[in-house]
């Protein structure tokens, strides 16, 4: 009886994820295999260098992104954990705020940032004669995808921070230790789980996000904007679908891997 | 004041600074006469004007599909979460897994395994229905995640027994005992859903035809071809729907968090 | 025979108008004075609040006093140094053993940031586990060893730095009551061997007297007695000092006809317990606690409690009538009006 109370509550979300999450990608792998490169669809991936390259770049940005970005939110997350000053609560909401943004909106602001008419352009002129625009480039890829991530991993850093007793921090003081290696010795490995999590899940979506580069140029060779033209433009079913399961297979083995690595649910962005 | 704090102090307001200036300035512009000109300039209100003229469809139709995405989630995620918080064990883990892949696997990924698959149903196809499917796809773990969280916070074992003690039936100690007592994790993972759905653009690109367009699309067509106040105030517009909803979701976890911290 | 043992280490240590204002305005600690002379073990004793964590706090460095509050150690001003350069060793409440080291990284982690060699280190380390009985724990990570050995692992980090202070906040709160009793005596006999000056913050009145040389009683942000534990014990300077540390009894009434207080105040052992009419004050036993070698009676005085100890042969029953009579010489009266007893 009380099985069956179990089931009927599931099934409605059972039917849903097989008709339109489970169905749909395993019908995906067979088309993969359909176009004229046939099955070497999967390793076109590795073998064509042009696809090759936007891997490459595709990964080094990613990482570049969630390394500058638990880098920054290990110092400010403690830096905002462990005080209260006046302007704090201003601070956390100015650096939370872009939370829900979207990658097209996010895009933008890196044009106002970066752009043809964007501040830092508007800057520069006014200090050195001359216009510097990142926007439409990696470098400005690279920008966009830490003012998307940055809000998210402070939240779980300071998260941690908090849970960290401050005593650790005292004694480590009181044997000698100075802030450096305080940081190498006891904080950091104290936040290893949390870092990890979040380094995953900010890696995992700067992989699979597609807004901020579309927004940026067209011309930007990351893996999901390749999917996009050859899917649209190209009119390459099979060889998009090969490119997002390879996509889709490092994106889940990076949360898989921290997930192991933490022992814990990788924190939902 | 050591060296070191001081340097964590102003990375962090740069940081700050670097997240809210361009924010900032696209508010300004979006209600300025001429960009170019700078804020000095009298301030107007006719790009708005513009941007519901050209943009209403979109913002009135990405409401309607988060507010259907957040039925939908409800209807099927909250019995799910139930379900699978009675349940435990490998096969909820399992189910569990299930569910929160649409976080793994990229969203383009997903509208393109669905456009496969159901691009041949052309009424699915055309509709504002197949943009609903990706959303609750992508949403739906959000809401399992909060109303399970609050399930295992508040004891539902023991309320749960309590009810069928006095005879209730499994379906009315749903619906009259565990459905009221996990209303804070419902509500809040009802915020989450509405507040992604309005900002989705990953799968929703893929998805939408000319006909269904929504905000994010219609933003990412402005930024293309429209000029820069117009494209600003659309962006100023969207802020306008999205700030409500996170300041909510934060006075609501604020509350939760009170209610965690007594004993 | 090691080379702490019986030779008294650390600086003499002398507080100077420190007090500490927070943010705020919660002044957390009077303007407060103290001296140790190097070697001296002082307890900090006083209910939750009463600036006893706050005046460990500013002597480790982790707190700066207010402006003209000075602290030093071998008459060395020490106010300006940060706790990283004071040689001070720390023991906390929750130890704070560092989770990624073993029990030897741990002991070892104040030599390491001094660039000790190795070799030193280690037989620096073994000789500390040695002599805390932890030797065999060595490679165990912190997280596999019970709370008393932790809290001697944290003990033995603090002291490997040879500190010219030993400073323990609250190091026995977090174990439970029957390892804590036994605690106490251990850590007594090692704070004694090391012979180090040490200051040891309590809210426990039987761990001061086990532990301290000299108590400070604090309360509201100051010292209100200092002393001996016997002249704590013997001569309280007041009610509040009286009844926390040890029991103590107050009955209305006076010493001398014409003096101002009209409570006075007696430990259970000014009390001997006859039979009805053999003493002044008439009383019947509320409740009788065996203590073992002594009876703990409960006793009500014309609605008044009264605590006194028996020896357990007496045969005395709950509901007997008795008769008290109170030792002159061992009562107690207070001018301050009595009435703050009940805490800070």
């Amino acid at each position: 009886m009380p099985r069956r109370f179990e089931i009927l509550l599931l099934l409605p979300a059972g039917v849903f994820l097989l008709a339109f999450l489970l169905v749909p990608m395993a019908v995906l792998v067979p088309v993969a295999g359909s176009g004229r490169l046939g099955w070497s669809a999967y390793l076109a991936v590795l073998t064509e260098p042009r696809y090759r390259a936007t891997m490459v770049s595709t990964l080094m940005v990613a990482a570049a992104t969630t390394g500058l970005t638990l880098m920054i939110a290990t110092v400010a997350a403690q830096f905002l954990a462990t005080r209260r000053f006046v302007g704090r609560d201003l601070l956390v909401a100015m650096l939370t705020f872009p939370l829900a943004f979207p990658g097209v909106v996010v895009g933008f602001m890196v044009i106002l940032l970066g752009g043809r008419l964007g501040l830092v352009a508007q800057a520069s002129e006014a200090m050195i004669g001359e216009r510097i625009v990142f926007a439409y480039s990696l470098t400005g890829l690279l920008v966009g995808y830490l003012y998307f991530s940055i809000p998210r991993v402070i939240l779980t850093v300071m998260a941690a921070v908090e849970t960290l007793d401050p005593a650790l921090v005292e004694a480590a003081r009181s044997l000698g230790a100075g802030p450096l290696r305080i940081q190498r010795d006891i904080v950091l490995p104290a936040l290893a789980p949390a870092l990890t999590a979040a380094g995953a899940l900010c890696f995992a979506t700067a992989m699979g996000a597609f807004g901020t580069a579309f927004t940026l140029a067209t011309r930007i060779d990351v893996l999901p904007m390749v999917i996009y033209t050859e899917f649209t433009l190209g009119g390459n079913v099979a060889v998009a679908a090969a490119l997002s399961i390879a996509l889709g297979l490092v994106t889940w083995a990076a949360l898989a891997l921290a997930r192991n690595a933490t022992g814990s649910v990788a924190a939902a962005g | 004041m050591r060296i070191t704090t001081l340097a964590a102090g102003l990375l962090t307001v740069l940081v700050a600074a670097f997240l809210v200036m361009p924010a900032v300035v696209s508010m300004v512009a979006g209600v300025s006469v001429s960009y170019a000109r700078g804020v000095s300039e009298c301030l107007t209100l006719d790009w708005i004007v513009e941007v519901w003229r050209l943009y209403a469809d979109t913002i009135v139709r990405s409401i309607a599909i988060a507010l259907a995405t957040v039925a939908v989630t409800l209807l099927i995620g909250v019995p799910a979460a139930y379900a699978l918080v009675r349940r435990g064990g490998r096969l909820a883990r399992v189910a569990e897994e299930i569910v929160t892949l649409p976080l793994a696997v990229p969203g383009l990924a997903l509208a393109l395994a669905l456009i496969i698959t159901y691009g041949g149903v052309r009424d699915l196809r055309g509709s504002s229905a197949f943009i609903v499917i990706g959303h609750v796809l992508y949403t739906l773990p959000f809401m399992l995640r909060s109303v399970m969280a609050v399930l295992q916070s508040i004891d539902w074992r023991l309320l749960d027994e309590g009810a069928a003690s006095l005879g209730a039936s499994p379906w009315r100690r749903f619906v009259d005992v565990v459905l009221p007592n996990a209303r804070p994790g419902i509500l809040a993972g009802a915020l989450t859903v509405v507040t992604l759905s309005i900002g989705e653009f990953n799968l929703t690109w893929m998805l939408h035809t000319p006909l269904t367009k929504t905000l994010p699309v219609g933003l990412a067509d402005s930024y293309a071809s429209m000029r820069l106040e117009i494209a600003s105030a659309y962006t100023l517009v969207f802020f306008l729907m999205i700030v409500p909803l996170l300041v909510a979701m934060q006075m609501l976890s604020r509350i939760g968090a009170r209610r965690e911290a007594r004993p | 025979m090691t080379a702490t043992q019986g030779v008294a280490h650390g600086a003499s240590l002398s507080v100077r108008r420190a007090g500490k204002t927070f943010p705020g305005g919660v002044v957390a600690l009077q303007p407060t004075d103290l001296d140790l002379p190097a070697g001296e073990i002082l307890v900090l004793l006083g209910p939750s609040g009463c600036g006893k964590t706050t005046l460990l706090r500013l002597v480790a460095g982790l707190a700066a006093p207010d402006p003209g509050g000075a602290v030093l150690f071998d008459g060395v001003d020490v106010t300006g140094t940060p706790i990283e350069r004071r040689r001070v060793g720390m023991v906390f409440q929750s130890y704070a053993l560092f989770p990624n080291m073993t029990v030897a990284e741990n002991v070892g982690y104040g030599l390491k940031v001094r660039g000790e060699p190795r070799a030193a280190r280690e037989a620096e380390v073994g000789r500390l586990l040695a002599m805390v009985g932890l030797a065999d724990l060595a490679d165990r990570p912190v997280d596999r060893i019970s709370g008393g050995q932790r809290q001697r692992v944290a003990l033995a980090r603090a002291i490997a730095i040879r500190p010219k202070v030993l400073l323990l906040d609250e190091p026995l709160s977090a174990l439970d009551a029957a390892l804590r009793e036994r605690l106490r005596i251990e850590l007594a006999g090692l704070l004694r061997r090391f012979a180090i000056t040490a200051i040891h913050v309590t809210h426990d009145q039987a761990e001061a007297m086990a532990i301290g040389d000299r108590i400070a009683v604090m309360r509201d942000g100051r010292i209100i007695q200092l002393g001996t534990p016997e002249d704590i014990y013997a001569r309280p300077v007041d009610p509040f000092v009286a009844s926390f540390v040890g029991t103590m009894n107050r009955l209305p009434g006076r010493l001398v006809a014409g003096s101002t207080a009209d409570e006075v105040f007696f430990r259970p052992e000014a009390v001997t317990v006859g039979p009805p009419g053999a003493g002044p004050l008439a009383a019947r036993v509320v409740a009788a606690i065996f203590f073992g070698a002594h009876r703990r009676l409960t006793l009500d005085v014309d609605g008044h409690v009264v605590e006194a100890d028996i020896a357990s042969d007496r045969p005395v029953r709950v509901g007997d009538a008795v008769s008290l009579a109170l030792d002159a010489a061992r009562l107690h009266v207070f001018s301050e009006p009595s009435g703050r007893i009940d805490g800070c």
